[in-house]
């Protein structure tokens, strides 16, 4: 075969596993047309067209499995416990996995960064029922191989042996009681998992991956009949959001509201109405920061709003749990919904009214946010998330981050909104003792945005101590001088 | 009977409507497509059909063509799956790949299909879609050709917005 064929047939096969990817409602074979056309009554009596109306409004929806109608899920109260039984004799041969599966988003952890989602091959079941649901989408992830998973995670699932093999589903008690899922595992030969890391690991995609079905914000997990699951040496005694465990801690979403433009020089000029574009990016300035830009193309916006609100899951269910929602004067031409699914941003919606754009950035989960303003050209820069060590209100270190090798002499960079902009370092060895610190000063000081800094660090030769090095950054309190806003970033050395 | 058709049903229909969906970009089409041509090929009888996946599939994108509204729509179909190998698979690529095949001309995209996603061979697509042989893959190679350039073009717009 020539490079050319070759070349042409790895973009083929590309091509085929995209369109495989692409959900599709399936159509069961009594609703079909063939099954039910006028003369095949020998097939079905009449009794099925109820069926064929249902069917024939079901068909135009697509991806109906992952945007599940709600309507018909069981009122809470009544909702029963389902002790969901395993599928009878699935055994799926590979063309019949391919037939039937269906992408499913589940949640992978990674090493001091929150978890990230992706899609892996699901069973969808015959049921509206939330806490089949729920149980499949375990399963799902349970059953997710290396090549499934995201560059950077881990799936510490699969150390939990599934109770039968071979199964569309785990084999889990769930409970719905309205935004609460209760999850009982059944398990025979424990959690298999070792060390607070691991066990934080396997809690943290658990709870993200059971409070991905729409309209459940906390999950409980528990074991073998008890009130409680003992992973390794943690102990799940009570509901969990996305948020307690994502490792941020409490966050307290900030609100922005300014004028604008913020920093032109005098004479301003005059706000005319903005054109707009949009770009995003993850992991690219630091590890797990996603980066939104509004680039002002021409014209002046006069005012900006960004502030966090929650999803209406069960009106978008593949936009996440929160979005940031960032309102600007001027328009931009790009409206419509894109499915980003680049974990923490699942969509961008980008809708124009009365010459003001409204960006929400569907996300999949509440996490901390910064906003700077740069300029030439003009752009507003939201950033969220990041390396939880490596941030706080005030700090964010950008680089190096957690796990980086550095040399004797490295650039430290990232954001802040401190006192006066100024800040402070000091590097320790693995015995806590100073071993280098200085100063620092950002572009901003204290301010709604946050501004920009820089600074290199030189270690002096043959720290005392072996190993690893702790790189702390804050500010001073002018009141008394105390430390605020400090993050410590593990460093790696040798 | 009903067993025969209730697994050639099982077994071609969500392949069928993946396919059509690719095609023309449209769902509700897609579903409509797939539906129409399995009661054309019903009414035919499966013993008049030689090569029923590739019958279906040429059928259903005739409809497909038939029934299409030019508005694109963005859907959520356009979603995708993790990773995986030949430095292909991004979720960027894929939706790019997807994207890109909604670019090209009708045929093209039709035939592309057939090729890469149903595994027709030249001679199957040849006789499907009544061109000739030697066509197929100069209008494949076009069309490849054509999803490369337009994916590069998305990568290096990707890239220039970081």
């Amino acid at each position: 075969m020539t490079d050319e064929r070759r070349d042409d047939e790895i973009i083929g096969r590309a091509l085929s596993r995209a369109i495989e990817t692409i959900d599709v409602n399936q159509t069961p074979f009594e609703r079909s047309r063939i099954a039910t056309a006028p003369g095949r009554r020998s097939i079905f009596g009449w009794s099925q067209l109820g069926f064929v109306a249902v069917g024939v409004l079901l068909a135009v929806a697509i991806g109906s499995w992952l945007a599940r109608p709600t309507e018909s899920q069981p009122d809470v109260a009544a909702s029963p416990t389902v002790r969901a039984s395993p599928v009878p004799s699935v055994a799926p041969t590979a063309s019949a996995v391919v037939a039937t599966s269906v992408p499913t988003w589940v949640y992978f952890p990674r090493d001091g960064l929150p978890p990230i989602g992706a899609f892996v091959p699901g069973y969808p079941p015959n049921s509206s029922s939330r806490e089949i649901a729920i149980d499949t989408r375990i399963g799902a992830l349970r059953r997710a191989g290396p090549g499934e998973i995201p560059t950077g995670a881990t799936n510490p699932l699969t150390s939990v042996a599934p109770p039968q093999s071979g199964t569309a589903r785990f084999g889990l008690s769930v409970r719905i009681q309205g935004d609460l899922a209760t999850v009982e595992f059944d398990l025979s030969s424990g959690w298999g998992v070792h060390g607070s890391a691991q066990s934080l690991a396997l809690l943290q995609q658990l709870v993200y991956t059971i409070t991905d079905e729409p309209g459940i914000d906390r999950a409980l997990i528990t074991e073998n009949g008890k009130p409680n699951a003992v992973i390794d040496q943690l102990v799940v005694d009570k509901p969990l959001s996305r948020e307690d465990v994502s490792g941020y801690g409490r966050v307290n979403p900030q609100f922005i509201s300014e004028g604008w433009p913020l920093a032109c020089t005098i004479p301003c000029p005059s706000p005319s109405t903005a054109k707009l574009s949009s770009s995003f990016s993850v992991d690219t300035f630091a590890p797990g920061v996603l980066r939104f830009v509004i680039q002002v193309d021409s014209g002046q916006p006069s005012d900006l709003s960004i502030a966090p609100i929650k999803v209406d899951e069960l009106k978008s269910p593949r936009s996440g749990k929160y979005a940031l929602q960032v309102d600007i004067a001027g328009t931009d031409p790009k409206v419509g919904t894109e499915y980003i699914d680049r974990s923490p941003l699942r969509t961008i919606s980008t809708s124009v009214r009365n010459a003001r754009t409204t960006y929400l950035l569907g996300l999949d989960d509440l996490r901390p946010w910064r906003v700077l303003m740069l300029k030439d050209p003009q752009r507003i820069v939201i950033d969220l998330g990041g390396s939880p060590s490596s941030i706080s209100d005030t700090v964010a270190v950008y680089l190096p981050g957690p796990g980086y090798p550095p040399a004797r002499r490295f650039s430290v960079s990232g954001l802040a909104r401190t006192f006066e902009a100024g800040i402070l370092w000091r590097v320790r060895d693995g015995q806590d003792r100073v071993v280098a610190n200085g100063s620092a000063t950002a572009t901003l000081g204290t301010s709604q945005q946050w501004g920009t800094f820089q600074f290199d660090v030189q270690i002096p030769p043959s720290p005392p101590g072996t190993g690893d090095l702790f790189l702390e950054v804050y500010w001073a309190s002018p009141k008394d001088g105390s430390d605020q806003g400090l993050v410590r970033v593990h460093l790696k050395v040798g | 009977m009903t067993d025969r058709w209730r697994e050639v049903y099982e077994r071609e229909y969500p392949r069928l409507v993946r396919a059509l969906l690719a095609i023309g970009r449209d769902p509700a089409a897609a579903e409509d497509a797939a539906q129409e041509a399995f009661v054309k090929a019903h009414r035919k009888g499966l013993e008049n059909i030689e090569k029923l996946p590739g019958w279906l599939l040429v059928v259903g994108t005739r409809e497909v063509f038939r029934k299409a509204k030019r508005a694109r729509r963005e859907d959520e179909l356009w979603a995708s799956l993790p990773p995986r190998d030949d430095g292909f698979d991004t979720t960027a690529d894929r939706v790019d790949l997807l994207a890109a095949l909604g670019e090209l001309p009708e045929r093209q995209r039709a035939i592309v299909v057939a090729r890469y996603y149903y595994g027709l061979s030249y001679d199957e697509i040849a006789d499907h879609f009544d061109i000739k042989s030697g066509t197929v893959g100069a209008t494949l190679h076009q069309a490849i050709e054509r999803l490369r350039q337009i994916q590069l073009a998305g990568r290096l717009a990707r890239g220039a917005m970081r």
